[in-house]
């Protein structure tokens, strides 16, 4: 009772020390207001929101006034530290007042100070237009008619895309100037796509240099760019490109019907546009081509293909897609003939033993001893002697260590690269073989499947791989050769059925077109390819002159 | 969704037509790579066996006399039965592992066993899926066994050398390649004979130990009856156009011997029947070229000489299918090269008569040789260098 009482004592001084109810229900009388009072907090933040939104819809058309625009911009703008408002008097005169609104780094500064201020507070050569009317201000630095926005909401999305707005005293609209500067990278060879020859360039993240790399190489009037904004946060700009005349029409037809039918929040990469536009999602392979070089997509424009540019993505999508476009390269056609059609040939035979190598050799070892050759078997027997795991789990294993080490490998740091290498060769190629873990014939099995699947040009190809690869080996451990034959089955149908937008995707193999197949086996000399591939036009189109004798 | 079910049915079609119990581990099995059959004197078979070993090869002994250890990567393993598959099975109680007979290369069968019969051998071979059709029967002179065990010093699988020996005198022909298929086919007919090839140890001063096939054995139904040698064989090799390769000494009209290299050989058998009675006409073409010539011939003189030469060549030829004809129709008076049968392919209506005293027939059967050999190329030198 006493420890109970001294707990009283701490509440107040002034209090009295007896009624410990009463005290009890004071604190919770307490806790109630304290609770309303949140509640009511949160109405009035709620209302003070609705006003300052009402505020903000109830000017949706720019006044004359300055100041009631300059207020909407700064209400609009709350909390944005990297908006800048400048007053500024046009020809120096105090009747005339106007405001430049724009986003911090995103402008050029010298342009804004060379071509606006100076111009706009320069005094006035002649009276021909009255100082602050909106045609001398629009004919002075030369405006479009469609950079003239009435509308509120065009203006501050202007602003938000790196223009700067002009606001005058006495004109109902708001002038957009373009000195667009935001920062950005340089034009560099792409990582992932290494020529050996041949242009070098490579798109960046702004949409405006990759429409230009790709004007620069495509000098005609049929070129058609047209634009689209997607995405309700981040309202991303997208470039739908192709040439009118060859490109079929049904085609771009569907690329715009799709894109018009994405309801998405962001647009942060092509990819989240490529989900929603492909044909199937769970079709192993891709159906869509990117690339990061304009020379690739000029070449894939001039055949027909369309091509989708992202705002913020060096990634560039190309639709309709074919199976046999991932195996070549625009490097077979900067090298003779002859070399390119066996640098093709190394890719397609690369590819076809990287999927099946690991089932076909532990389907022939586990089940079908006797077609094992007799140099072989001895080799076989000694190097499997000590290994403790069945075939089928130690391919399983190492094909799961490389996947490990090749993730590993694109994250790792430059500076400890050496060290993620070395421990990777040794710890699981040497030493894991020594300890008895694996087979040095599995370990060289496994090891050319990983560098086979290298030679694939197209990242996305190369990386479609790993599911047939472990999905063949787990069908032939089980079933030997039979199983092999029956996944490779279920692989060819699920590839032959397969379309990217609307062409068929193993075309020209299946169907099979005999013309086509002269840029698909071999690489033919480019004076003989006078056709273009009637695949992506569907209709009959001509590339160039037959070569006379 | 029809895809779907499509994969599902393949997989299920799979499982239930092959399952996953043929899976047999690699390390689990023993791989025969060549057996041979004994009889006990109780009446067994006993079956030597030699089995690829999974350890890797002991490092120690490379350097010694024949009396070290080999390194090696086969072991001998010996069991009996009362059957040949019987006793392959009872090494399941040595050897931990199961038997696996797609690998063998060749049977090596006991002269007593060859005496006693070998139909019940040939029976069991050509039923067993698992050997194949072309595994070679080779006679051992002695016991099979004595041959299994030995390891010679020039491969550390004594299999292999045996296999390489036959494979360069299936061109030579010093002795027939007779695989399974051979043997059960002339088995199976009613005139033919089968044969067989014939392998010794050999004692060498230097290397010890090593493998020499010398000549054919031949057999009446299924028992071993005699063995031809080495010329003989040849004779009969050069009657079936099996001699592609190999040397043919003739002696030099000057002095001395000529050494003629054979580059090429045909040979085409045609039968024909004059008056009721077969005669076979056996037209050999040869070429080959001149390797080595005693004595002080100019062979450049004249072209007289080298037709002179090609005529001694014949000869030569000619001597040793003669040598071939004599063993087989009077030493052995067995059908060894099959005239029977190419008399039934070409003349089958008058096969009929022939067919039932062919045994008698074939000693008195009249074999006309034609050998047609040239002489291409004479080497790098034309004359005499002194």
């Amino acid at each position: 009772m006493k420890k109970k009482c001294q707990h009283i004592g701490k509440l107040s001084l002034s209090m009295a020390l007896a009624s410990r109810s009463k005290s009890s229900c004071r604190l919770a009388a307490l806790q109630t207001t304290i609770k309303s009072s949140n509640e009511i907090a949160e109405k009035m933040t709620t209302v003070i929101e609705h006003f300052r939104q009402a505020g903000v819809n109830a000017q949706s058309h720019v006044s004359h006034r300055l100041t009631d625009n300059e207020i909407y911009l700064k209400n609009v703008f709350d909390n944005c530290s990297d908006i800048v408002i400048r007053e500024i008097k046009i020809t120096n005169n105090p009747q005339y007042s106007a405001i430049l609104a724009y986003i911090d780094g995103m402008v050029s500064q010298d342009l804004i100070e060379e071509s606006v201020i100076k111009k706009l507070t320069a005094k006035s050569v002649d009276d021909a237009y009255r100082p602050n009317s909106e045609s001398y201000i629009q004919y002075l630095l030369g405006i479009r008619p469609e950079d003239i926005h009435e509308d509120l909401s065009k203006v501050v999305e202007s602003i938000l895309n790196s223009k700067i707005i002009l606001l005058v005293d006495g004109v109902n609209k708001g002038l957009t100037i373009d000195f667009k500067n935001p920062p950005a990278r340089n034009v560099e060879q792409p990582e992932a796509e290494l020529s050996l020859r041949g242009p070098k360039e490579g798109f960046t993240e702004s949409i405006r240099t990759n429409t230009c790399l790709l004007r620069k190489k495509i000098k005609n009037i049929n070129l058609k760019m047209e634009s689209h904004t997607l995405g309700k946060q981040t309202k991303t700009t997208i470039v739908v490109c192709y040439l009118s005349g060859i490109a079929n029409d049904k085609i771009v037809n569907e690329v715009r019907i799709r894109l018009h039918n994405i309801k998405i929040d962001s647009v942060l990469g092509s990819n989240y546009i490529g989900e929603y536009i492909q044909d199937s999602s769970f079709f192993i392979f891709p159906t869509i081509f990117h690339t990061e070089k304009p020379d690739v997509l000029a070449s894939k424009i001039l055949e027909g293909h369309v091509a989708i540019m992202v705002d913020g993505t060096p990634d560039v999508l190309t639709v309709p897609c074919l199976f046999v476009e991932f195996m070549k390269t625009l490097d077979d056609y900067y090298l003779k003939f002859i070399p390119a059609t066996i640098n093709r040939w190394v890719r397609y035979l690369s590819f076809l033993l990287s999927v099946t190598l690991p089932g076909f050799y532990v389907a022939l070892v586990t089940f079908h001893q006797e077609l094992i050759p007799d140099a072989l078997i001895t080799t076989i027997i000694k190097s499997r002697a000590e290994v403790p795991f069945p075939l089928m789990w130690e391919c399983l294993i190492m094909l799961f260590t490389y996947e490990v080490l090749r993730e590993a490998g694109i994250r790792m740091p430059r500076v400890i690269g050496p060290a993620v290498s070395i421990a990777g060769a040794l710890v699981i190629g040497q030493a894991g073989v020594e300890a008895g873990l694996g087979s040095t014939l599995t370990v060289v099995v496994i090891g050319f499947t990983a560098i086979a699947s290298l030679t694939i040009p197209s990242p996305e190809m190369a990386v479609s791989q790993i599911l047939p690869r472990f999905f063949l080996l787990l069908l032939s451990g089980t079933l030997g050769m039979l199983g092999l034959a029956g996944g490779t089955m279920i692989l060819f149908i699920n590839m032959i059925s397969a379309r990217s937008f609307g062409v068929p995707y193993m075309s020209p193999l299946a169907p099979l077109a005999v013309n086509e197949l002269s840029d698909v086996v071999i690489r033919a000399p480019l004076w003989t390819m006078i056709k273009r591939s009637k695949l992506i036009t569907w209709k009959q189109s001509q590339r160039r002159r037959p070569k006379l004798p | 969704m029809k895809k779907i079910i499509i994969f599902l049915m393949i997989i299920i079609m799979m499982l239930l037509t092959v399952g996953c119990t043929s899976k047999k581990e690699i390390e689990k099995l023993a791989i025969i790579v060549s057996f041979g059959v004994d009889r006990t004197s109780d009446g067994k078979y006993m079956v030597s066996t030699q089995i690829l070993k999974g350890q890797k090869s002991s490092s120690g002994g490379m350097g010694g006399g024949k009396n070290e250890k080999q390194p090696t990567d086969v072991m001998s393993l010996i069991s009996t039965g009362d059957t040949v598959p019987d006793a392959l099975e009872h090494l399941s109680t040595k050897l931990g592992k199961k038997i696996i007979l797609s690998h063998v290369k060749f049977i090596v069968i006991g002269e007593d066993t060859a005496k006693s019969g070998v139909g019940d051998l040939v029976n069991f071979v050509a039923r067993e899926h698992e050997l194949r059709p072309n595994i070679i029967f080779l006679i051992a002179k002695g016991k099979a066994s004595e041959i299994l065990k030995t390891i010679t010093p020039e491969a550390t699988v004594p299999t292999n050398t045996i296999v390489a020996i036959l494979n360069l005198q299936s061109e030579y022909g010093y002795t027939p390649v007779v695989t399974s298929l051979d043997f059960s086919t002339a088995l199976a007919s009613k005139t033919a004979s089968p044969l067989a090839g014939v392998i010794a140890l050999h004692q060498d001063e230097q290397a010890g130990t090593l493998f020499k096939l010398l000549g054919t054995a031949v057999f009446n139904k299924d028992k071993l009856i005699g063995y031809m040698d080495e010329q003989e064989t040849r004779g009969m090799q050069w009657i079936t156009g099996k001699v592609t390769t190999g040397n043919i000494v003739i002696p030099s009209p000057d002095t001395g011997n000529i050494t003629l290299d054979i580059i090429q050989a045909d040979s085409t058998i045609r039968p024909i029947i004059i008056n009721n009675k077969p005669i076979i006409q056996i037209t050999i073409t040869e070429k080959g070229n001149i390797r080595e010539m005693s004595g002080k011939l100019n062979i450049m003189k004249s072209p007289d000489i080298i037709t002179a030469l090609e005529e001694i060549q014949n000869e030569a030829i000619k001597r040793e299918i003669e040598k071939a004809l004599y063993a087989a129709q009077q030493t052995f008076k067995a059908d060894i090269f099959d005239f029977g049968g190419t008399i039934h392919r070409d003349y089958p209506a008058d096969w009929k008569n022939f067919q039932g005293n062919w045994r008698e027939m074939f000693p008195d059967l009249t074999v006309e040789i034609t050998v047609n050999s040239s002489i291409p190329r004479i080497g790098t030198i034309s004359k005499p260098l002194y």
